[in-house]
């Protein structure tokens, strides 16, 4: 489904990608591991159209996505969650989770008229499903900056998860996180994220990798060095190089 | 024809080096707080008017008004720097904007109080004369003005580049944050900044002012309009990129206003200045700066 | 009672509303404009060549001045998209001033009942007696003017609570977010600046024939500014943060004529002060929020 076709991406000198090329197998999660500006972020920013890499094609769903924009890329069914955590600081956690549903179809009952739009009824069940999910309930009226960080993690995740997309980019979703918030953070892509979806999930922490991960991609230096199944990947003698150094 | 031409070229660059001091003041408080300063101009205006009071109230001594008008610029700068800058979170950078704007009111309204008429003579650096280099002149207040401009960029230039004081200006402008880290504090970075700003325009002032020899309250306004399109016609946070906008600034009025009017003058300005933001937003030697989206630059 | 000044001042903050609501939408989506007060002026004289010149009906003359001062609004808002911050606000400032300055040389008369009429330059713009003509009263130009005022409000409330305010919103905050989540930046943007031109034309036009006499220079930047002061003065949570700007500021202002003379150096510091404790406003959007709480609370009870 997802398709990328060497691609590459330079900041100035700096080979962010290098004639990278990668193939996402459809509803497993893929683990995206590789050390320190090994290229892990730029990549998911191409993927959902924020940079326009250099060189190389995208498709998704045999369709030639190149060069679109990043609305272009929301449109069809993709949503992510930022390193560096994005939300609308001045909106709850609510109208951050509504923000989500505004450009999504418009059917019957979420069209320009439906009004107000944060009361559509449509919308606010939907919204409640995953506030629920992410237990994030007790919080939906206190304002985005309000929240500590994991929180802030799951609301992005949350938000995601309300557009129903098809493909989701996590990048790093338990950065900063202690060992059990980053235990319930697996259970949650577990059980709500993963299943029928299509993850790719950015993450340093090993240990939420080989729990939840079925296929690993180990990027270095802008390249791709191994791709296979977890253990198999783990284990790798490149891998082992690439991280310890040896 | 040509020499009408370049006779209005001199004139511009003369006009003009006024116009570069104003912008070294404006490109550098920007650069440095990525605020603005709306009342950079009110705030040497009313300096120029403590100047103008001292000579009519203490003495007639021309560097009497030089020191009054810089100290009192400098005072006034804090007085701005420690209500608008410091006291106004950071994230909130259009309050500040808005706060420097009702601190314009203020002084405008205090200068008012300070001496009531609408216009005053401002006393001249030294008496007029023209100068006369074949079939061109110039004036030589204006000539010493440009030249005190080019003597104050090269100081400026010097203090950032090679002081180490000048280096924390640089750092903490550059990534505030991250210059806190290295022991560099914010605070007098920016107070530091503010009295440097304030001497430069209260130079600027008495320059500007000895020059035309009077001074009205509409110098406020005028000040802070001229410093911005030359700052930006330059480029924003280059300093050599500030000269050459005021001069370029000085150049394009003096031609509009003598093959056209006033009138013709400020649009073509205005023209210029609108034309250049959207075609070359980095201004005509600023570096080539993709801001074309926030998304562009910023690290995702 | 109420006396024609009263009426005056009431009118006065009335039309100035207006356009602190046409700098609050483009405050909201994330720039800062120094540039209204230029769709205030171009309202305000395409308007009155309508009515004073062509005797169009006055309503015909609003809307076709404001959708004129809506249309500039949209076409600086696609010529400036690519800029933001500081860049956005000069040139919306440079362009204000070359409407200011080009209407310095607009002439534009016809000879009506032995008196030539009409915008002349410098010279402004007189004579625009559709009040006169049709015998309306101060009282009823003002009931008038809230009219319209009520109108712009109500429509600009429903936008804020529609998926269109929200839009607006999520651009303000975070574009890069928002176009991540598939929102066509360029397309509200444009719209949000058409808008605004459109809110600020209603004051214009709707100023002149208040005053009957309008000139180039009423359009000048203190204007822009003061209207966009308003709006972080009342806050940026709700479209009545313009508003209680407006009043605050026309209000106080008149109210303290006693220290005539000291008013902009009390207001002035006033409002510095102010924005060190409330840099979005009296109203923005956390109190905005508390309060709507707070009355669901009282209401469901
Ligand atoms: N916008 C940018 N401008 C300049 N350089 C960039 C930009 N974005 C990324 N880089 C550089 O590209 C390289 C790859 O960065 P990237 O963020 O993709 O790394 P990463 O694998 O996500 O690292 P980390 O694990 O630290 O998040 C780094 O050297 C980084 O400094
Ligand atoms: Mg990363």
């Amino acid at each position: 489904m997802f398709d990328l076709r060497s691609i590459s991406k330079s900041f100035g000198s700096l080979k962010a990608l290098d004639q990278l090329d990668l193939q996402l197998k459809p509803k497993i999660i893929t683990g995206l591991i590789g050390p320190n500006g090994s290229g892990k972020t730029t990549l998911i920013n191409i993927m959902t159209g924020i940079y326009a890499p250099d060189s190389g094609s995208i498709y998704f769903h045999q369709q030639n996505l190149t060069g679109e924009s990043a609305e272009c890329f929301a449109q069809k069914s993709i949503a992510r969650t930022f390193q560096n955590i994005r939300l609308f600081k001045r909106m709850t956690v609510m109208e951050n989770i509504m923000a989500s549903l505004v450009t999504k179809e418009k059917n019957k009952r979420n069209n320009w008229f439906s009004y107000p739009f944060t009361r559509n009824k449509f919308n606010l069940n939907k919204a409640h499903e995953v506030l629920e999910i992410m237990n994030l309930k007790d919080q939906r009226n206190l304002f985005a900056e309000e929240l500590p960080l994991p929180l802030r993690r799951k609301l992005e995740i949350a938000r995601a998860l309300v557009a129903e997309p098809e493909v989701i980019l996590l990048d790093e979703p338990a950065g900063g996180m202690t060992p059990s918030e980053t235990f319930e953070m697996a259970e949650l892509i577990n059980l709500h994220v993963a299943p029928g979806r299509t993850i790719v999930l950015i993450e340093h922490k090993m240990d939420l990798i080989s729990k939840i991960c079925n296929h690993l991609v180990v990027l270095n230096h802008g390249e791709k060095i191994v791709e296979g199944e977890t253990h198999e990947v783990l284990s790798h003698k490149k891998v082992l190089e690439a991280y310890i150094g040896i | 024809m040509i020499t009408d031409f370049v006779q209005n070229c001199i004139d511009g660059i003369m006009v003009g080096s006024g116009y570069s001091l104003l912008a070294l003041g404006f490109t550098l408080v920007f650069g440095v707080l990525k605020r603005l300063n709306l009342s950079y101009g009110p705030s040497i205006m009313l300096g120029a008017y403590v100047g103008t009071w001292s000579f009519l109230n203490i003495a007639d001594n021309i560097w009497l008004v030089l020191l009054t008008t810089i100290c009192a610029t400098v005072v006034i700068g804090i007085y701005v720097e420690q209500l608008c800058f410091r006291a106004v979170s950071k994230e909130t950078t259009i309050a500040s904007m808005v706060s420097s704007f009702a601190i314009w009111m203020q002084l405008e309204e205090i200068a008012l109080h300070l001496l009531p008429e609408r216009t005053y003579p401002f006393p001249a650096f030294f008496d007029s004369g023209l100068l006369e280099f074949g079939p061109f002149t110039a004036r030589s207040e204006y000539l010493f003005m440009f030249v005190v401009m080019l003597l104050l960029l090269l100081i400026l230039h010097a203090f950032i580049y090679r002081t180490r004081i000048g280096l924390a200006i640089r750092a903490y402008s550059d990534h505030p944050s991250a210059s806190a880290y290295m022991g560099i504090d914010g605070s007098s970075v920016l107070f530091l900044a503010f009295i440097i700003v304030s001497i430069i325009g209260g130079i600027a002032g008495f320059l500007i002012l000895s020059a035309d020899s009077q001074i009205t309250p509409f110098f406020g306004l005028w000040a802070t309009f001229k410093g911005l399109i030359a700052m930006m016609l330059g480029g924003i946070g280059s300093l050599s990129g500030a000269v050459l906008g005021g001069l370029i600034l000085g150049v394009i009025e003096a031609n509009a206003f003598w093959y056209g009017d006033p009138v013709i003058r400020d649009i073509s300005s205005f023209m210029l200045l609108f034309t250049m933001l959207i075609i070359r937003p980095g201004g005509i030697f600023g570096h080539k700066i993709e801001i074309h989206q926030k998304i562009a630059s910023e690290r995702v | 009672m109420l006396n024609d000044y009263l009426l005056t001042v009431i009118s006065n903050i009335g039309m100035i509303s207006m356009i602190a609501i046409s700098a609050y939408l483009i405050l909201i989506t994330g720039e800062i404009s120094f540039g209204q007060q230029a769709y205030f002026g171009i309202s305000a004289y395409a308007g009155s060549i309508a009515t004073t010149l062509w005797g169009w009906p006055f309503w015909m003359a609003l809307i076709f001045g404001s959708f004129l001062a809506g249309v500039a609004g949209g076409l600086i808002s696609a010529l400036t998209v690519r800029i933001n911050g500081i860049y956005y606000s000069i040139a919306t400032l440079a362009f204000a001033e070359m409407v200011r300055l080009s209407l310095l040389k607009f002439s534009y008369q016809f000879e009506i009942d032995g008196e030539w009429i009409g915008p002349n330059g410098s010279e402004g713009f007189g004579e625009i007696r559709w009040i006169f003509e049709n015998d309306i009263s101060i009282l009823e130009y003002t009931l008038l003017i809230y009219l319209v005022l009520f109108l712009l409000i109500a429509f600009i409330y429903l936008i804020e609570h529609s998926k269109l305010g929200m839009i607006f919103r999520m651009l303000g905050q975070d574009p890069l977010l928002a176009s991540v989540q598939g929102v066509k930046i360029i397309r509200y943007k444009v719209l949000a600046a058409s808008l605004a031109g459109f809110a600020a034309g209603l004051g214009g036009m709707l100023y002149a024939h208040s005053f009957t006499y309008i000139e180039p220079q009423i359009f000048n930047v203190m204007l822009g500014v003061h209207s966009l002061a308003y709006g972080l003065i009342g806050g940026l949570g709700t479209v009545l943060g313009p508003i209680i700007g407006v009043v605050l500021d026309i209000g106080f202002l008149e109210s303290i004529r006693g220290i005539q003379g000291y008013r902009m150096i009390v207001f002035g510091g006033l409002m510095a002060v102010m924005l060190i404790f409330m840099p979005r406003g009296i109203l923005d959007e956390k109190r905005v929020h508390r309060f709507k709480k707070f009355w669901e609370g009282k209401t469901h009870v």
